[in-house]
Order: C-alpha cells, then structure tokens, then sequence
C-alpha cells in the first residue's frame, strides 16, 4: 500500500479527494537539537545555518563554531580547499556514519539552489530571499568529496561574473597541475598518509590523542570507547599493509619502514617546493588542491605531532620541519596566515 | 425420590383428556417436557452437591505426596511449591475440600512454570492401605506430570505492529532442572534487518509468577520514515512478576549501544546530526492491567499500559539523559440493542495514549544543563496501527520528509464496531468506523543563544518551561485527525484492518494518507 498508483481515480472521487484535508495548520517546529531549528523568518537577525552549505567534518564543536581547521587530513584538505575557492560555508562536527559515502567530508549544499548571496556567515543582514516557510524545499543531496573539486569549480563559475567584494578565487586554483604532480600525489597517498595513520592510530605514545580527537566524541561509556578504539586501529592497520609491501613483514606494520619513507617522502616534497619560483607547488601562481592536500598533513603533523620527545623515530611535526630547507613548514605557514589568520600565531614558534 | 411436582398443573385444562391416556405415553410426555428435564437435572446436581460437600467436609490431611514423571526436575524447586501443601500448620484438622484446593493452588503453579503439560493427573489414596502407622484421615496423593519437551525449535512468521518478519526461535526448557528458560531468537524482516536475541531467564524462589531474566540482543533495524538504519548491541536485566488480578509488572535495566547509520541521500540535516553512536543506560517500569475479553478484538473490558523510564540519571550513565513516561488507556463495551437477546456484536471503543519526554541532566544533578533529546529517543505518532490515516510516523515534527519525532504526544481514537450482516457476532470480522487524532510536539530551544561546545545544552529553566510550553501546544488548534471505515479481521496471532480513511486537520508537513490503508498488528490504538 504504498503511494504508488495502480490506476487513476476517477475524477469525482480526486475532487472530493482534494477537499481533504479540511484544516491545515502551519508545521510543527522543529526538536531542539535539529540543526534547522531557528528558522530564517523567526529569527531575522541571526544567520541561519540553513542559507550556507554545510561542511560535515571531524571537528570539534568549538572549532566547528569558528570555523577552525579539521583535524582530520581528509576533512581539512577540502575544508582548505573550499576556503581557497572562495565559497562561503559553515562547518559541523560529525561523524563517517552521517556521511552517505561513508566518509566524511561532505556537503549539504544550501537550501536555496542558488548559492547564498550573503557574503558574511557573520553578517548581520537579513538573508536577501527568505524562503516562506509554508514551501519546503525538496532535501538536498549531499556532495561526496569526490564531487567537491566540481563543486567548488561550479561555485567558482557562477560567482564569477557578480564580482563579489570578497576575495576572488584565482582561475589558476582549476588550472591543470603537470604530470608530474600524480607521482607526489602519490607520495601524499601512501607514504605520508602511513605515517600519519601509524602515529596516531597504532602508536601506543599517541593512545591520548586518538581518544581525545576520535574516541572521546563518540560516547562516553568506556564499552563503547573500547570498541570503537579496537575497530579504528584494525582499519588503520589494514589501511597501512594493503598500501605497503617493503614496510610489512607477514601482516605486521614495520614502523621503522612507515617512518622511513615518510621521511622520504616529505624530503621530496620539500624539495619539489623549493624548485618552484611562487613558492605554491610545481610553480602556481596561487595555491592549488596539491597544495591544500599537502597543508592536510602538515598543519596536522606540525600542530598535533610537534616535538614527542619520547619518539625515537623522530616525530613527524620535526620530520616536518627539517624536510629539505624547512619549505614545507613555511608554506603550512603561509596558507595558515591566508585562511585562519588567527590561527598563524599558534605555529609560529 | 419426590413426586414429579407442580409442571403438570398448568396443563388442567386437558386433564380429562389426560386421564383417558394410557399411562404409557403419560410417562413418555413427563420425561420429554422441558421443565420437568430441568428440574430432574436441578434435582440431581443439588443432590452431588450435597453428597459432595458432605465429602469435603470429612476430616483428611496428607500423608505423602509423590511427583512422578519429574525426571528433570530438582526437587528443590518442587519443594517450593509442595511445601505449603504438606506443612504442619496447614495440614492439621482439615477437611477433604481443603486438600483439594491447596492440591489445586499447587499443581496450577506448577503449570505456570511453563515445564510440564498441563492438567497432570492426581490420585488419592487411604494412607493406611500402604501404612499401617497412618492416622485414619490421612491420605496418600499421588502427581503424575509430563515434562514438556526440553529443546524446542520453532520457526515461521511474525507479525509486529507495522511489521512482518520471519524468525527461528529455539527455546531450552527447564536447563537446570529449575524452570530456567533460554531462548534464542533469529529473526529477519520488511524492516528488522536482523535481529539476534538469547534471553536466559528463571523463577526466584520458586515462584513462576516472579522471574528474572538476562537478554543480549543485536539487530538492525531499517527506519525509512527517517531516512536511516539503526543499529542495536546490547543487553538487558529483566525482573517480572504478576500482582494480584493478574497485573503484570516488568522492571527492566537496559544499557544499548545504539548506531545512527546509513543514511538516505535524502537524508534530512535533523537526521544527519544524530548520526552515530550513543549509549542508552536506563531503567522502565512497565505496568499493564489487562482486562479485555479478547485482546485482538475487544468487546468489553479495558487496558491500562503505563511505561516508565530513567535513563542516564545519577548512577546510570550513558550518553542521554531523560525520563519518559507514556500512559495507554483503552476500553470497549457492547451495545445492547433493545429487543435483541445476548450479544448483539456491535461495540463501542476508545483508546488514548499520551507521552512526555522530561530531558535531565546527566549526573546526580538536578539542576545541571540538559540535552535535549536524540531522535532515538523521541516518540513517533501516526500509522496504520497507530493514528489511522496517517502515514507511519506521520504526525509531528518532519523535516524534509523524515518524521523526526517528538518530545510530547497525546492521541485519541472512537471506533465503532459493527458484525457483518451473514458473518454474525461470534466470527472475528466486524466493521468499523473510527475517527482519531493526535499530536505530537517537539520541545524547542527558546534560550538558545550560546555558541560552542554547550550551544545545544538546556538549563533545567529553559527545559522547565520549554516542556510547558510544549504541553500547551498540544491543546492549541484541533489535533490532526483523520476518519474513516473499514474491515477488522481478529486472527488468534494479529489483527488485520483494511481502511479507507481521510485526514480532515493536518499540519504542514505532516503525512496523510487519503484511500486505502492496511494495518497488521498486535498493539492498536
């Protein structure tokens, strides 16, 4: 008995049909913990979350407020990248299981199909075209991060020709990177992403940042910490020995290998950025998606993997920071002062 | 033997003719007239009775009493039931019909142990056949039982409200020879996924009216009002027991790993930020007085449901924090039509829920911040079994088309019932004509102004008059409400409802269903 029609209704029977119901009152609010609660028409003066896209990504709630930096490499990649755009978005902490793909990030785009007018999340304005409440928009559908480069390059597109005052994304963001960037994309994929997963999901030292970042969140019965603890180290691990060969030995991760190529790795990078004249990779004129994958893992190793003292691998922030000249923490630098400048203070020292 | 008495006097009139009779066909008439069968027949139960009660009233006490056929039985658990039979204070200067009703009392909690086939048989023997020692009432009582079978499985369909599965179910009795039970149940189903139980429970004390049970469970359940699948692990303390009257009571502590997963692409933003983990710690109080003639169609008689939990409070835990109460109250009664002997099969009926989801904080506070609640957690209204006329979770809250539920509801229904004209009152069709309605309202955050880590948090101030405001809301304007008619079929294992109903007050948002709608279940409104 589902809504689909097996033959049409006759026509006096529909119209007596239409005049049902009798009564239609206005819809029922929403609970309290509904993102869409505050209805734009209710409360003019604030900015409803409804008008600007969504970002959903590993954050924590303070962070997500400001807008600050995921701390998931993932996450932060398209979170910097969408910045670089120069599309206007807000950013809510989730979780992989409110992603349709599985994994975060995604993004819900705006109710209104057409992208938000309003330049500033914290403008005081009220939205240029509410909505009338009485029509509810169809849902959205979400845009996995494999659809967030089109995205972006379609956001980029459209606002062109308005000239916003905001800050224009350069048409060079879209330019096509040379051959030659595929091999360090790969490097990024295996390599650094490894080094990133062994750190902080196998290491036993890093036990109290994977709980704080990922464990904590998700409950707060021990049980199901536990679990979830259990099953995040099995998928790092079989992450890590599907992509290596060399640095596994029989279905064990050899972190000496992980470490070593990481080093490698991020040496090749840095020397990669130390040929280019921009200072942005392979010679851009403005920083690109490399770039932005590239700052995932260095803001993070820089910000979170520092100076562990106890490492004897040599930890991965130091990895960093000593890779060729110290160009890849200058660019994590640079691209922190240019999106979160506020934030450019805490990776100064 | 007395004279057959005053049933020939009425017929004085044709006495003459009567007497021309010969004495044969007099005496045939006597016996086949009505009234003089009954008397004969009142006249013979009056004198058993009397020659029984005489019987119960001799002096008898028990000598022994031997189970047999108890072959997995402990005999402490018999012991618990025989005791009271044989003890001395009870068995002294009683009558015949005193060890019956005790023997009686006995072997009915015996069957409600649910281990052996019912009605075992009893004799009773004079003690001083097989003691010459025995006192001259003494007597020997012998039980014969069966033991129902040990290991039963069963599989076949299932019928829930709103819900057809197919399960196999194997069920252990009596494992420890104490009436332990342990049931395992698989099951799988239009919207149950997979559902794993094994519920090991036993009598305390001996008493088959108080049992205690442990449960684990593991399903996965599909929630396409609101776009997602959740996901259960988890285990539960059960204590159940029968008051007097035959009211039941369970007291449950249940602690449940719940996963929010795979979302629609529809999936709205209310739905979305639920997503994932949370753990339910809590206790319910369920209380249900039964007395309706026939539960899947009832005639007569009422139900009263009440549901209460604790969840997350003081020593409890978990992720979500609340107390939930919800109260059921149904009732029927049948139309007598003037003129119409005995039951006419027409009924009317009514049924009102209502339900109030109080967010606590967390902790031993009573006056601490709180979450308001998880759309796990909140009440659904409207279906088939539910608010006819309403899509399932039609009523209340809905964002982008998923019923996301609400912190307060109150619904009512009126039914009349009516037999069909050749099926007639005994069958199990009727047809109905109903009108019901509710609401169901969400609480808002009226204060919500903070920003970040607490930005969804409530004062207990905020929730105090948010949840009053909230209940006010359910009296403003009609409830949504729907009417209609249609055939009720009573099966002894669900009832099945074909309606054609329409909804006559909505809310925007809200899901209607206007025409034809099916309803299988157990539970209806």
């Amino acid at each position: 008995m589902s809504g689909t029609k097996w033959m049409p209704v006759p026509r006096p029977l529909q119209s007596l049909f239409d005049r049902f119901p009798l009564v239609t009152y206005d819809a029922n609010d929403l609970p309290a913990r509904s993102p869409s609660h505050v209805h734009p028409l209710l409360q003019p003066h604030t900015s409803s979350p409804s008008n600007l896209p969504t970002l959903y990504v590993f954050i924590s709630e303070d962070d997500a407020v400001k807008n600050a930096p995921s701390f998931n490499p993932g996450c932060l990649k398209w979170q910097t990248f969408l910045k670089l755009a120069g599309v206007e978005f807000h950013v809510l902490p989730s979780t992989n299981h409110a992603s349709p793909t599985g994994a975060l990030p995604f993004l819900l785009p705006s109710t209104a199909t057409t992208p938000s007018t309003t330049t500033n999340p914290a403008s005081t304005d009220p939205p240029s075209k509410p909505t009338p409440p009485t029509e509810p928009s169809p849902p959205n559908k979400p845009v996995p991060s494999s659809r967030l480069y089109t995205y972006a390059l379609n956001y980029h597109t459209r606002q062109n020709p308005q000239q916003p005052q905001q800050l224009q994304p350069p048409a060079s963001l879209f330019s096509d990177l040379p051959r030659k960037s595929e091999a360090y994309q790969s490097l990024l994929d295996l390599s650094i992403r490894n080094a990133w997963l062994y750190t902080l999901y196998l290491c036993p030292q890093k036990t109290h940042l994977l709980d704080a970042l990922y464990v904590r969140p998700t409950s707060t019965s021990t049980w199901v910490q536990a679990t979830t603890r259990h099953q995040l180290r099995r998928a790092a691990e079989t992450e890590i020995l599907k992509s290596t060969s060399t640095s596994s030995t029989a279905g064990v991760v050899n972190p000496k290998a992980v470490y070593r190529e990481a080093r490698l790795a991020l040496e090749a990078l840095a020397i990669q950025l130390g040929t280019s004249d921009s200072g942005w990779f392979f010679g851009a004129e403005q920083p690109t998606l490399f770039d932005a994958s590239v700052f995932a893992y260095t803001y993070l190793m820089l910000k979170y993997l520092g100076g562990d003292e106890g490492d004897r691998e040599g930890s991965l922030g130091a990895m960093v920071r000593n890779a060729g000249k110290g160009e890849l923490a200058a660019h994590c630098r640079r691209l922190t002062e240019m999106l979160w400048p506020e934030l450019s203070s805490e990776l100064s020292q | 033997m007395a004279g057959i008495p005053s049933s020939a006097g009425g017929n004085a009139t044709d006495g003459i003719g009567k007497l021309k009779r010969d004495p044969d066909s007099l005496f045939q008439e006597a016996h086949t007239d009505e009234e003089v069968t009954k008397a004969l027949e009142e006249q013979t139960r009056q004198r058993t009775m009397a020659l029984l009660s005489e019987q119960m009233r001799t002096p008898a006490t028990i000598n022994s009493i031997e189970v047999h056929g108890a072959k997995n039985t402990r005999r402490s658990l018999l012991d618990h039931v025989f005791k009271p039979v044989v003890e001395e204070s009870a068995n002294a200067g009683t009558t015949l019909g005193d060890v019956l009703e005790r023997l009686q009392k006995a072997t009915s909690k015996l069957e409600r142990f649910d281990i052996f086939k019912p009605e075992p048989e009893v004799f009773i023997s004079d003690a001083r056949q097989s003691d010459p020692q025995a006192a001259g009432t003494d007597l020997n009582i012998s039980l014969r039982v069966k033991e129902k079978s040990r290991l039963v499985f069963s599989a076949g369909t299932d019928f829930g409200n709103a819900e057809g599965s197919a399960y196999t179910n194997a069920v252990l009795r009596n494992i420890f020879g104490g009436a332990e039970t342990l049931s395992v149940n698989a099951s799988t189903g239009t919207r149950t996924r997979s559902a794993y139980s094994a519920i090991f429970s036993a009598p305390v004390n001996g008493n088959p009216d108080l049992r205690l049970g442990v449960e684990g469970l593991r399903s996965s359940t599909q929630k396409p009002w609101a776009s997602h699948e959740e996901l259960l692990t988890g285990g539960n303390l059960r204590l159940a027991w029968l008051s007097g009257g035959g009211d039941s009571h369970s007291l449950v502590y249940s602690g449940v790993w719940r996963q929010l997963t795979g979302l629609a692409p529809g999936a709205s933003p209310t739905v979305r930020a639920d997503a994932g983990d949370s753990l339910k710690s809590s206790l319910t109080h369920t209380f249900t007085r039964d007395r309706r003639d026939n539960p899947m169609l009832p005639q007569r008689g009422y139900l009263l449901r009440t549901i209460t939990e604790l969840a997350g409070w003081g020593p409890l835990k978990g992720d979500v924090s609340f107390s939930k109460t919800e109260v059921e109250l149904s009732g029927a009664r049948p139309v007598p039509i003037p003129g119409v002997q005995g039951e006419t099969g027409i009924s009317v009926g009514g049924g009102f829920r209502m339900g109030l989801l109080y967010p606590l904080p967390s902790g031993y506070s009573l006056s601490g911040a709180a979450m308001p609640s998880r759309i796990n957690d909140r009440f659904l209204l409207g279906g088939p079994t539910d608010v006819r006329g309403f899509k399932l979770g039609g009523l209340g809250p809905h964002d982008s088309g998923d019923a996301v539920g609400g912190d307060v509801f109150a619904a009512g229904s009126v039914n009349m019932m009516f037999p069909l004209p050749r099926a007639g009152p005994s069958s199990p069709l009727r047809l109905q004509l109903f009108a019901n309605g509710g609401r169901l309202v969400a609480l808002k955050n009226k204060g919500k102004a903070k920003e970040g880590k607490d930005s969804l948090a409530m004062d207990s101030r905020t929730v105090m008059n948010g949840m009053r405001s909230a209940v006010s809301e359910l009296a403003g304007g009609l409830p949504s409400m729907a009417a209609g008619v249609g055939l009720v079929y009573a099966h002894p294992v669900a009832r099945f409802e074909l309606n054609f109903s329409l909804p006559l007050v909505l809310r925007r948002g809200e899901e209607g269903r206007k025409g034809l709608q099916v309803g299988v279940g157990i539970n209806f409104l």
